[in-house]
């Protein structure tokens, strides 16, 4: 069987002829530098064959001159890599040591950068694979214009400087196509409409007041004084009747895939700052976002009145010191952030028996290989399981009461912890928290904020010893400490803590009747338990994907979080720790470029989101009743499955303009079949341009795709992740020449670009903030470099004066060079690169690329057994705010504490096809060679995993039939019959082979993501007539996305989190068809 | 025969011991015996508790450390020996691209792969990963066989690695020759000169660059119809750097060094674990060592 299945895969990748490579060469138009790589090639070859390879040539990668440090994204971690480079084209890549994330631990920052020549940190699959995303033959070099019906794949190449002035001016841009020959498309300029930050502002403030307004007759009286004020201005509005919407600039919108800082405040300045759109969008909840919005409820701290400003971020395991890791949902190495380094701090610890790994998870995934007990959960019931490990601990008075009794950072100071719950403070029946005036305790006091506004403060309650006691959250000098379940009355008022209100949640059920609902033995449970509380503040329940991504993710990662909480192992070597990162914005005393000052005219955008996110249904002048036609996210955002489908419904308002950047939302969503649907159609989204690097997933629907640089030629500043303990700023910078054509933007020579796209539509549209003087007076803002390296020279100043980074001595100095001696002015120009930064600053900024960024030493993160970049401030465990708010679907409030919610659409119905025959349950999982969808591009990636498989425990497999081998349809209610609708007239069928094992709960199946693709060079496109043939190794597999159940009530997207905004990735059910042998799955 | 060297691939396997008997033997370059692969023999070292890699510090620079202090002696006095931790071993394949991109291995050709098995029912199960690759043995029985088709073609270098001259070694007869000779499965590979991007809108430029094996530099056009194998990156080793893929091993379970300096990491992982070599009945003498809690039982799934 095995045979037939690698012989078949072989026969598929057959080299195709050399007729269909020069058929399909003037795809990638002839890149100069192509050419010379190859002259250069075919002139060592002749060498060396006469064998007269100079010394010179032996071993040229283990060189100073010919290795450049960057940052990998064949994933999202961010690993620091070195790359070499043999005449001019990076051959090999390896990890950077100084870099946390492939050296254990890091080598010290100021290790001299020639005594590193030669010592290597570790790569997964995908980063040594990484030369391949940039040497593909698949590369786009020039714009490519539609030339058929969207989606077609018939492209023209264009000029860059037609595509930018079609776009800002609009016109019957494809009366070249069928059935658009008089359609006019509105340009850029026509949706340019509210120019004036003066008025923009004047506009937000008043449309704040209307807000406040609470009867439907206030609110219209008060849009009705809002259209006297702006009467000029009316016509700048999507819809005067509805000023919160906001502005017609609101109709272009900008959305991404995998973004990272430098560029993302590139596009924000572009769309949002100087175009001054409401609407860019990014992708986070199609990753883990109901984990980042669970941190952010959790981290909202009290600030003049109110508990607010909470960041989107999340914790994870130190997983260097962890004694005790509770995996649940989290494929700590496969991805979960980090192979690399989790890989290595694990696996040395395993082997010393330092660390006892439990993993809860459907799938015996790698890390369970590792652990001494795996849980087979049900998916989706996390959430179930965690507050069954709450209410034992808390019966068995395993918590830790000296952390949860703190109320205040006072209390926490004096108990030797960094930060602190809400757990103790006295909540009232109504959900809010008790004040002090409430029951005479203690007076409201006035006070003043920064700025000198005044603001009441009334002090928070907590019961300590059966009394009363007033306390102030932020409190540095007096501790309070509280009763950690108190269920009374004082004054009159009925009260509970926090931590009653867990308890309760978490008491709603027995152990044992928990234990049903996921699956699992109570025993089990009451086990890893009691080891959780076996390790002091070494042991983590760690969740992460398989936890967030459900209709319940936000309320699993809560009780998660709540879990953790109960054992105090916040900012503790061994806990819960964060990310930290080096500020590059320039907000920092002693940074040189304060980059908010930096915009001559910057505008504030206001209005509603396409996505209706961090804004209140009921506040808005549509809202009509419950339901409301879509889900609102008062505390989410960046709702990736909602963007396309609102436009689709044009709800709140209809989209004119979409930009998407290395997005692929067609192919990473579930149910990424209806966002084809709406793209497809030229009267929902009139015009749509796309920036990438192939012909992507979601860009083939584009009418504009600009080529993109890949991440060997592009800039970026990666940031950190929580489980590196160090602080960090790696830092992405070019070390290969572009791919992409150069034109010319504000008379300077550049490769095609994001950064150029944008340069090139603002200097056609006259956007403030680029150009000449385009960050202020005698900076200008005319290449990408301009904008990045001062940046650096940021963060290279540090995070307060002192933290400046040494120079760079002249060896160092000489290797950057040489070490980009390969580069081509138009991205690479010293003498330039220095006047941006200042001779002040260059020295520093060589420092710290020559590094790949900024690492903080591995000692420094630690003092003692506390973790020093600490989150440090209080965690919110009862959600006062999300009590109080209602889901715009129901009308019903949502859930203040951790609780278990079973699986259902936005209405609350839950979903249970499995009843409807409909008898496996679908998850996916990673493969460590291929993230979600761009690394299918790496042939030496599929060299080791040419395909995936749909894997299906042996009892089913026996039960329905199945066998290795057999190829099998997925089936669900939401695609009955088991396709992709491309519509373009293709169906790709959901067509997958077997695989049977034992590692995977009965009843479940599984297939990694990454395969089955049908772009990317995947399937043929024509270009300039020509076709140009799709490689079928890029299309092996199966991506059953297309099968994952949509919600009933919105019906153009899939099930979601309402709360946290995540998409259900593991709460489908399907049914496997058998296909007839030979059918092909792609 | 090359396909189904592939059975590493696609994910998790669970194989009875007749099937992955049965596999093995369909694998290795046309002709590895059955009986090649007989139980791995314990050796060296007893287990303790405390290893050491417990010391503080950085097992990677150690090792880079340890490779320095070698290359300082003649190169006849060095003893290189991979010791592997298969507990540390999470199978994802970083070792195998590695060592593709570092020796710009054509398709068709790994010479490093990671075999992957599942043991037991569910859910008690145990899932490992087992990395080969040429063992570079002391009385390696490919030089032999390979010398007595194309005198000249295999030898060994001072420092015990094994050497193909690919000016000497063409063609498939002396290929399978040492295929047959060699007691262990995925060690030599016959290269056909293909490229990844052939057929694709154009070939590559890391495709056609030169690589250096063996102290010489060569082109893929040199290497057709060679056979290939493992050099444990004599390029990187010479120049002193850890071979690639020793230094991406992301659960760092890879180890290299010299076994004649007993400070070395390699000598003193030996002293201190159990350790088996594959196939010592077959007196090659391998020089990659392999190390589990548990060799007996371990081993014992697939080679029984």
């Amino acid at each position: 069987m095995n045979n037939e299945i690698t012989g078949r895969t072989r026969s598929k990748s057959t080299p195709r002829t050399r007729r269909s490579f020069l058929k399909s060469s003037a795809f990638l138009g002839g890149s100069a530098v192509l050419l010379s790589q190859l002259e250069w090639a075919q002139n060592l070859f002749s060498r060396a064959e006469a064998g007269v390879l100079s010394p010179a040539e032996e071993y040229e990668l283990s060189k100073a001159e010919n290795i450049l440090r960057s940052v990998c994204l064949q994933c999202n971690t961010g690993c620091g890599i070195k790359v070499k480079v043999l005449n001019g084209v990076a051959v090999k890549i390896e990890g950077n040591p100084y870099s946390p994330w492939t050296f254990v631990p890091s080598l010290p920052y100021k290790t001299p950068l020639n005594e590193t020549t030669k010592i290597n940190g570790s790569l997964c699959p995908k980063g040594q694979a990484g030369i391949q995303t940039a040497y593909d033959p698949y590369r786009l070099v020039k714009v490519l214009k539609r030339a058929g019906k969207r989606g077609e794949n018939k492209w023209k190449t264009i000029s860059f400087e037609q595509a930018v002035s079609e776009i800002v001016n609009g016109g019957k841009l494809f009366s070249h196509v069928k059935g658009e020959e008089n359609r006019h498309v509105q340009g850029l300029k026509e949706f340019y409409a509210l120019r004036d930050p003066k008025v923009a502002k004047e506009m937000a403030s008043a449309i704040e007041e209307i807000r406040k307004k609470k009867t439907p007759e206030e609110k219209k009286a008060a849009v009705e004084e809002f259209k006297k004020k702006f009467a000029n201005h009316l016509h700048t509005l999507i819809d005067p009747d509805h000023p919160d919407l906001g502005p017609k600039n609101n109709q272009v919108s900008f959305i991404w895939g995998r973004l990272k800082a430098g560029r993302a405040e590139f596009i924000k300045r572009f769309i949002s700052d100087s175009f001054g759109s409401i609407n860019a969008h990014g992708h986070t909840t199609v990753c883990q976002g109901s984990l980042y919005f669970t941190g952010k409820a959790m981290s909202d701290q009290f600030a003049e009145g109110k508990l607010t400003g909470g960041q989107k971020f999340y914790w994870q395991a130190d997983t260097s010191n962890v004694e005790f890791l509770l995996a649940i949902g989290s494929a700590y190495i496969e991805g979960g952030y980090g192979p690399p380094h989790h890989a290595k701090k694990l696996m040395k610890n395993l082997v010393e028996k330092k660390v006892k790994i439990a993993v809860v998870d459907p799938r015996f995934s790698k890390i369970a290989s590792k652990a001494y007990k795996w849980v087979p959960i049900k998916p989706g019931t996390d959430g179930a399981f965690a507050l069954a490990m709450i209410r034992w601990i808390i019966e068995n008075k395993r918590y830790d009461d000296k952390f949860l009794q703190n109320a205040n950072r006072a209390a926490a100071n004096a108990a030797g912890e960094q930060s602190w719950t809400n757990g103790t403070w006295l909540v009232k029946e109504d959900g809010s928290f008790l004040r002090a005036s409430e029951i005479n305790l203690a007076p409201k006091e006035k006070r003043q904020t920064k700025d000198g506004k005044e603001w009441e403060f009334d002090a928070f309650v907590v019961m300590k010893d059966g009394k009363p006691v007033a306390f102030d959250p932020n409190d540095e000098k007096n501790p309070v400490v509280g009763d950690l379940f108190v269920n009374t009355s004082v004054g009159g008022i009925a009260v509970k803590t926090g931590l009653q209100i867990v308890y309760e949640s978490a008491s709603s059920k027995t152990i044992e009747q928990w234990a049903d609902i996921c699956g699992i033995r109570a025993n089990d449970i009451i086990e890893l338990a009691q080891e959780f509380t076996s390790h002091g503040k070494k042991a983590v329940a760690d969740p992460h994907r398989g936890v967030s991504q459900h209709t319940n993710g936000f309320y699993n990662v809560l009780a998660v979080y709540t879990l953790n909480a109960l054992i105090g192992n916040f900012d503790w070597k061994g806990g819960l720790i964060k990310a930290s990162t080096y500020s590059i914005d320039g907000s920092k005393e002693g940074h040189p470029f304060n980059f908010a000052r930096l915009h001559p005219k910057k505008i504030s955008p206001f209005g509603i989101s396409t996505i209706r996110h961090e804004v209140n249904y009921e506040e808005s002048t549509i809202f009509n009743g419950y339901p409301a036609k879509r889900q609102w996210f008062p505390f989410s955002s960046d709702i990736y499955q909602e963007i396309i489908p609102s436009m689709g419904d044009a709800y709140p308002y209809s989209s004119k303009i979409l930009f998407s950047y290395m997005a692929a939302a067609t192919y990473s969503l579930p149910g990424g079949q209806t966002n084809i649907e709406i793209l497809s159609d030229v009267n929902k989204i009139p015009l749509y341009v796309a920036s990438d690097i192939t012909i992507g997933e979601m860009s083939m629907y584009a009418d504009y795709i600009f080529p993109d640089l890949s991440y060997l030629e592009r800039w970026e500043f990666h940031g950190s992740h929580p489980s590196i303990p160090q602080k960090a700023q790696p830092v992405r910078n070019p070390v290969i020449a572009p791919i992409p054509e150069s034109v010319t933007v504000f008379g300077e020579q550049q490769p095609i670009s994001l950064e150029t796209m944008i340069l090139g539509i603002a200097e056609k549209l006259g956007l403030p903030g680029f150009g000449k003087n385009g960050l202020g007076e005698g900076m200008d803002l005319v290449r990408q470099e301009d904008f990045y390296l001062r940046m650096v020279a940021n963060l290279a100043a540090g995070d307060k004066p002192g933290d400046e980074v040494p120079d760079a001595d002249q060896w160092e100095l000489q290797q950057f060079e040489q070490a980009r001696r390969h580069l081509p002015k138009t991205v690479f120009d010293v003498e330039r690169w220095k006047r941006v930064v200042g001779e002040q600053w260059w020295k520093k900024v060589v420092y710290v690329l020559n590094r790949g960024g900024r690492f903080q030493d591995y000692e420094k993160a630690y003092d003692g057994e506390k973790f020093k970049n600490k989150y440090g401030q209080l965690i919110n465990l009862y959600l006062e705010k999300y009590g109080k708010a209602k889901s715009a679907i129901t009308g019903k409030n949502l859930f203040p504490v951790a609780t278990y919610l079973p699986i259902a659409d936005v209405t609350g119905k839950e979903v249970t096809d499995e009843r409807d025959g409909f008898n496996l349950h679908l998850i996916t999982f990673r493969d460590i060679t291929q993230t979600k969808s761009r690394t299918i591009t790496n042939y030496w990636l599929s060299a080791i995993r040419p395909q995936n498989f749909v894997l299906v425990n042996s009892i089913d497999a026996s039960r329905l039939g199945l066998s290795d081998g057999m190829k099998v349809k997925f089936v669900s209610r939401s695609n009955a019959e088991g396709v992709w609708d491309l519509k373009n007239g293709v169906k790709k069928p959901m067509v997958g082979e077997v695989k049977v094992i034992e590692g995977i709960r009965p009843g479940i199946i599984g297939f990694s993501l990454g395969h089955g693709h049908w772009a990317n060079g995947s399937s043929d496109v024509v270009v300039d007539g020509k076709t140009i043939t799709g490689d079928p190794r890029r299309a092996t597999g199966v991506h059953a996305n297309a099968a994952m159940r949509l919600d009933d009530y919105l019906k153009n997207t899939c099930l979601l989190d309402p709360v946290g905004g995540s998409v259900s990735f593991y709460d489908t059910k399907v049914r496997l068809v058998s296909e007839k042998k030979g059918e092909g799955g792609s | 025969m090359s396909e189904k060297r592939d059975t590493a691939t696609g994910g998790v396997k669970r194989l009875s011991r007749r099937a992955f008997f049965k596999r093995t033997t369909g694998v290795a370059a046309g002709a590895v015996a059955a009986t090649a692969f007989l139980p791995g023999v314990k050796e060296v070292g007893t287990l303790l508790a405390k290893t050491v890699t417990g010391t503080p510090g950085n097992d990677m620079l150690t090792m880079h450390n340890d490779l320095q202090r070698a290359l300082e002696k003649p190169m006849k006095q060095r003893k290189w020996a991979m010791v592997i931790d298969i507990r540390k071993c999470i199978g994802c394949n970083a070792c195998a691209v590695a060592c593709i991109a570092e020796n710009n291995l054509p398709p068709g050709v790994r010479y490093r792969t990671v075999a992957e098995v599942e043991d037991g029912s569910y859910p008690e199960l145990r899932r490992f990963f087992m990395p080969t690759n040429c063992m570079q043995c002391k009385n390696a029985p490919c030089i032999e066989a390979a010398n007595r088709v194309i005198p000249g073609s295999m030898s060994r270098r001072p420092d015990g690695i094994v050497v193909i001259h690919y000016k000497k070694m063409k063609g498939k007869k002396v290929f399978e020759a040492a295929s047959k000779a060699c007691p262990y499965p995925y060690s030599l590979w016959y290269d056909e000169g293909k490229n990844y991007t052939d057929g694709t809108p154009a070939l590559q430029p890391y495709e056609k660059r030169s690589f250096r094996e063996y102290g010489i530099g060569w082109t893929r056009k040199d290497t057709k119809g060679t056979t290939r194998k493992c050099h444990f990156c004599t390029q990187r080793i010479d120049a002193g750097e850890l071979p690639a893929c020793v230094t991406t091993c992301t659960g760092q379970a890879m180890h290299f060094g010299d076994l004649n300096d007993n400070d070395s990491l390699v000598s003193k992982l030996l002293k201190r674990h159990k350790a088996v070599r594959l196939n010592l009945a077959s007196g090659a003498e391998p020089m990659i060592y392999y190390l589990h809690d548990e060799p007996e039982q371990t081993c014992m799934v697939c080679h029984s």
